[in-house]
């Protein structure tokens, strides 16, 4: 994976490279070259499939990460392109015209993550979600549990452990060792 | 062998948007919504077809009827409490789910697998791919009307899920992968009762084989509609 990095940054400015494993590796971009990057993978070095798409939110750091998976199909390889995306009025290029299937990807990242495409086939339509008016639910800010507790009625006679105690106090009922 | 030539000259174009201004009116066409309710098992998914004839002119993917939003479910949970979620990724064949997670959790720990453990997980994952197999097979020849060759597969993953059962104690969600290794080891006799359920497996094997490319409607749909790798 070294010598495909190596080979990038000639014609690229490239970021931080992770070696996750001997076939698998991770590189850092900004926004301005990723989709010339993707397209040199694409169509010089062989990787041909988007194999997904996905974000990641990092509350913290008040940024949102994007990770293009590409997959070499003839030497058995993948290189994951990360890009940070504020995490405020988050709008990102599509790539449809590149891989069409980034279309129902840059759906799903539209209505959970709240990443605009503008552009891509059909992005604003409901993906899963109905008529959502939240926070888009994958962002991490978004609580799970206050949303139920306000939008559901709770149902009486039933009781509800925190599943981590109860196991916890079944198999170990002294207390543990 | 009918090799496939997209010809879409009778056709409105694509909008830039991907979709197609087509006139339903016209009584040229006809829209069919394909699923959600689960055709055969090709998934909870919808495909709202736009047809011309024999030709489909558009297709639109719905797709949310089975996002159950795993990775949120699992932001609130511990590693070891993601299990029963990760195996709900697919019903017919949650194993390679389970040792996907597990295999991640070690990657990321940096744990070492007992190389037993491997030999076990490698028994597990073979054993759920020859169950996957088995309802594919069913489920695909009943898409062609051959009904029958599903109540056959479908016996002999019934049994495949009794020795699923012997082992982890589960039928479906097994749960028996878990980082570090397995949950256990094999149980007394597994081996040779394992044994005998391949072999009928393998009769039935036999069987479908037998039956299902000699059926008419396999031969006329076989070779029909290929495509090059470049328009896939």
């Amino acid at each position: 994976m070294k010598e495909l990095f190596n080979r990038l940054k000639t014609h690229f400015p490239l970021g931080e490279i992770t070696e996750q494993r001997e076939n698998l590796a991770f590189i850092n971009v900004e926004r301005a070259q990723l989709r010339a990057l993707l397209l040199h993978l694409r169509d010089v070095e062989g990787y041909t499939h988007l194999v997904l798409l996905t974000a990641v939110d990092w509350l913290e750091e008040g940024e949102l990460q994007l990770t293009y998976l590409l997959n070499n199909r003839v030497q058995a390889l993948d290189v994951g392109l990360r890009v940070m995306l504020p995490r405020e009025g988050t709008v990102m290029d599509s790539i449809h015209d590149i891989w069409p299937t980034a279309e129902t990807y840059q759906r799903e990242l539209r209505e959970m993550f709240g990443i605009d495409f503008p552009g891509s086939p059909r992005v604003n339509d409901n993906f899963a979600l109905e008529g959502w008016v939240e926070t888009p639910p994958y962002r991490r800010d978004f609580d799970t549990l206050e949303f139920s507790e306000r939008n559901f009625a709770h149902r009486e006679g039933r009781e509800t452990f925190d599943p981590r105690a109860h196991m916890k106090k079944k198999l170990y009922p002294d207390g543990g060792a | 062998m009918a090799l496939f030539e997209p010809d879409r000259s009778q056709y409105p174009d694509k909008n830039p948007d991907g979709t197609c201004d087509i006139d339903l009116t016209s009584g040229k066409y006809l829209k069919v919504w394909q699923g959600p309710n689960h055709p055969g098992i090709t998934g909870n998914m919808s495909v709202e077809l736009t047809v011309c004839g024999d030709e489909v002119v558009e297709g639109l993917t719905h797709v949310g009827y089975l996002h159950r939003g795993f990775e949120k479910l699992m932001e609130r949970r511990s590693f070891i409490q993601c299990f029963p979620i990760v195996c709900r990724i697919c019903v017919p064949e949650p194993d390679f789910n389970e040792y996907l997670y597990a295999a991640t959790v070690e990657e990321l720990a940096g744990i070492k697998v007992p190389e037993r453990a491997d030999w076990i997980r490698t028994l597990i994952l073979e054993m759920g791919r020859i169950n996957s197999y088995l309802m594919y097979l069913g489920g695909q020849a009943g898409a062609f009307g051959l009904g029958v060759v599903g109540q056959w597969t479908t016996y002999v993953r019934d049994l495949m899920l009794d020795r699923f059962e012997e082992l982890t104690g589960a039928r479906i969600y097994h749960m028996f992968i878990l980082p570090g290794g397995v949950r256990d080891g094999l149980p007394e006799g597994f081996k040779e009762r394992l044994e005998e359920t391949l072999q009928e497996v393998e009769r039935t094997l036999k069987d479908v084989h037998d039956y299902v490319p000699e059926r008419g409607v396999q031969k006329t749909h076989q070779r029909c509609g290929l495509y090059r790798p470049r328009d896939v």
